[in-house]
């Protein structure tokens, strides 16, 4: 034992000193550097031992792959709040991350942006653990499916507070444009989740080019807009469960964690859309360009697909998971959830990337629709204001301007004083 | 008036410039060339047409923090006056008090002001409990200026105070014994010599509020105020030109503003914020 830490001493020094120590023993020294993966992932969405008892996914992934592999690895593990935040911090480069897990348009996009690396499926044995029906064409963000590993997905419903909204409405997108909740409806903080209800309502494609279609449904949100209480991310938890508002869309799994953390006397169901269309997403793990570790990327990717792993973020996270005969396992806590699995996803539709000219057209009108117009008092009031403030700038120089002369005036009366003394 | 400083003097300003180059000088230089350039780096004036909609928004923003100066300064004032005529040991504890808020990150702070003022909120279940008819605070304009005078309120006390506790009692003694009430007191000793705590002040709660952008999503709910509109252009659309006008074009309105506040303060150094 000693002589194995003498050994690494002097290995060590001789690395320090730099190229001229033979290759062999560099490379061996390297090897003893645990290696890194920076993992970059949606704000909790995965277990990673927050609470006690918990598993924490990482930590099981670093000892795998040091069992597995027999080298050491540090997982670094960060989190963003969107698609385009992730996007954003990947082009603008900076910082290297290994595996991001980005959302179906997303993944559509950075394919078509080329800022994906092709996945080598050798390394990524547990692939056979996903479900079939997410290889198949039914998706199309990955059309190849090259460059992408389901992680979760899930679809769009309307959770509603039953001691207020009549159950009977709560299947089709126009209960969010029912007068008889005004100020007590919520709507997403984000353009393409809520353009995708408005263009759903009017029976439009979610992911449709024509001008007209998009018009009609800003028009849509903007007669919406004096009914919504408030455009909202994370706050939805918080105003669903505490009955300020009483109804929002979310997607199913956010649902069951607010059923079941709802405060006494809230009652929180779920209504499914049926004969419109709704929103289908499935968050996929990618590797991008510029990353420093492919295979340990590939290795995690392969981790994330063992029912061990998959089975802690499902019941971690509550949405749908992509592995086989998940529902069959008994350490799943959703097992008898047949929603969460819907045999039937004809009426879904996932989000495609829109391009740069509609993405532009929704980005315009979604700063329009959230302007808001003024009163005429606020002008009214605003000149006066600017009036009184420039009407007091002057008064002030005046002020100042008299203050000047009398202290000249004194000054020079003073002068002359002490002239005439001097003299006598 | 300019003093030739020594090579010591110049070397300990040395980190600050280094600092406020980085982080404030090559910043604004950015949002400049942002704003003059279209997403291929020519140069265009296009940002600035596309904007023009949103006259409204700049509008509402700067009327929203207007008012929420003003109200911090009502507030503020008389209490830096009482603060500053009290004890020292009292002064160090409500200085104290003042400050203790500003211990809470702002987005805390801001959150917990939502749940206190939503109509299942704190105030509405105390209003319901005394069998009061409950009060809609939560999503209006004026829950927005309340969180504004909450949240930045400090900075108006502080540089009010500051110049308030360096009026000597003597001095307001000395006006009384002229024959001064207190209507004449405040008018001519007091008010003049606070005046540059009070232009800073305006200063330090007008440029935030204006340009907030979290506490209008949070408390004003369909509202959005300039700055969420710029965060919007930033992360949401990744459109840095645009983005970059509008800041533009907001630096220019406060400076503006902040050039005609400086006209009340005579120059003195305490008030020289811009």
């Amino acid at each position: 034992m000693k002589r194995v830490s003498l050994l690494l001493c002097l290995l060590l020094i001789l690395s320090l000193f730099g190229g001229c120590s033979a290759g062999t023993q560099t490379d061996t020294a390297t090897d003893l550097q645990p290696e890194v993966l920076n993992v970059y992932n949606w704000g909790v969405y995965m277990e990673i031992g927050e609470e006690d008892q918990s598993l924490d996914v990482n930590a099981a992934f670093e000892q795998w792959y040091k069992q597995t592999y027999g080298r050491e690895i540090t997982v670094n593990y960060t989190t963003y709040e969107n698609n385009e935040v992730m996007y954003q911090k990947l082009v603008a480069g900076g910082a290297e991350y290994d595996i991001v897990i980005p959302s179906d348009y997303m993944i559509d996009r950075m394919i078509k942006e080329d800022l994906l690396e092709k996945l080598d499926f050798a390394n990524i044995p547990n692939y056979q653990n996903i479900d079939d029906q997410f290889k198949d064409d039914s998706w199309q963000y990955d059309p190849t499916g090259e460059y992408s590993v389901p992680y979760m997905w899930g679809y769009l419903v309307l959770v509603y507070n039953t001691d207020h909204v009549d159950a009977a409405k709560v299947n089709k997108w126009d209960v969010l444009w029912d007068e008889t909740y005004k100020g007590k409806i919520l709507m997403f903080n984000n353009p393409r989740d809520t353009f995708a209800i408005a263009l759903a309502k009017n029976g439009f494609s979610l992911n449709t080019t024509d001008a007209g279609e998009w018009e009609e449904a800003y028009q849509d949100l903007v007669a919406q807009k004096p009914l919504v209480q408030s455009y909202v991310t994370d706050e939805i938890f918080d105003k669903m469960q505490n009955g300020e508002a009483y109804i929002a869309p979310c997607y199913y799994g956010d649902f069951l964690v607010m059923q079941e953390e709802a405060a006494d006397g809230v009652n929180l169901e779920c209504g499914f859309i049926q004969g419109q269309t709704t929103n289908k997403y499935l968050d996929a793990m990618c590797v991008p360009k510029g990353c420093q570790n492919k295979f340990a990327a590939e290795a995690y990717i392969n981790f994330m697909c063992s029912y061990e792993a998959g089975v802690t973020n499902a019941n971690y996270t509550g949405y749908s998971s992509p592995l086989k005969n998940i529902t069959d396992r008994e350490d799943y806590d959703y097992a008898d959830l047949p929603s969460l699995y819907p045999a039937d996803t004809g009426h879904m539709e996932e989000y495609r990337y829109l391009g740069p000219g509609v993405q532009t057209v929704m980005d315009n009108y979604w700063k329009n629709l959230k302007q808001n117009e003024g009163s005429v008092w606020m002008y009214i009031i605003l000149v006066l204001v600017v009036l009184l403030v420039v009407g007091a700038v002057i008064y002030n120089k005046q002020v100042q301007k008299r203050r000047e002369r009398l202290q000249k005036a004194a000054r020079e009366k003073f002068s002359l004083q002490e002239k005439m003394a001097k003299k006598s | 008036m300019t003093k030739r400083r020594g090579l010591g003097q110049r070397l300990l300003a040395a980190p600050y410039i280094v600092w406020a180059a980085i982080f404030i000088i090559v910043p604004l230089c950015m949002v400049l060339y942002y704003a003059f350039t279209d997403a291929s780096g020519a140069f265009t004036l296009q940002n600035f047409s596309d904007i023009s909609n949103f006259s409204h928004t700049f509008v509402l923003s700067i009327w929203l923090g207007a008012l929420s100066t003003i109200i911090c300064l009502v507030i503020a004032y008389p209490l830096a006056y009482i603060i500053s005529r009290l004890s020292p040991r009292a002064q160090r504890f409500m200085m104290m008090l003042v400050m203790l808020p500003m211990w809470i990150n702002l987005l805390l702070r801001t959150y917990a002001l939502m749940k206190i003022l939503e109509d299942t909120g704190l105030i509405n279940s105390i209003l319901e409990w005394m069998g009061l008819p409950p009060m809609h605070m939560i999503n209006t304009q004026g829950a927005v200026v309340a969180g504004m005078v909450y949240n930045f309120i400090p900075y108006m006390i502080l540089p009010i105070y500051n110049v308030m506790s360096r009026i000597d009692t003597p001095v307001l003694e000395a006006s009384r014994d002229l024959g001064g009430n207190f209507w004449q007191t405040f008018r001519r000793v007091i008010f003049p010599l606070s005046l540059p705590g009070i232009v800073s002040g305006i200063t330090m709660v007008f440029v935030p509020s204006v340009s907030t952008f979290y506490i209008s999503t949070k408390l004003g709910g369909n509202m959005a105020l300039v700055g969420d509109i710029i965060e919007f252009t930033f992360t949401g659309e990744a459109n840095y030109n645009v983005g970059a006008t509008m800041s533009l074009i907001l630096m220019v309105m406060i400076l503006v503003c902040m050039l005609v506040m400086n006209r009340f303060s005579d120059g003195d150094e305490e008030a020289m914020i811009v």
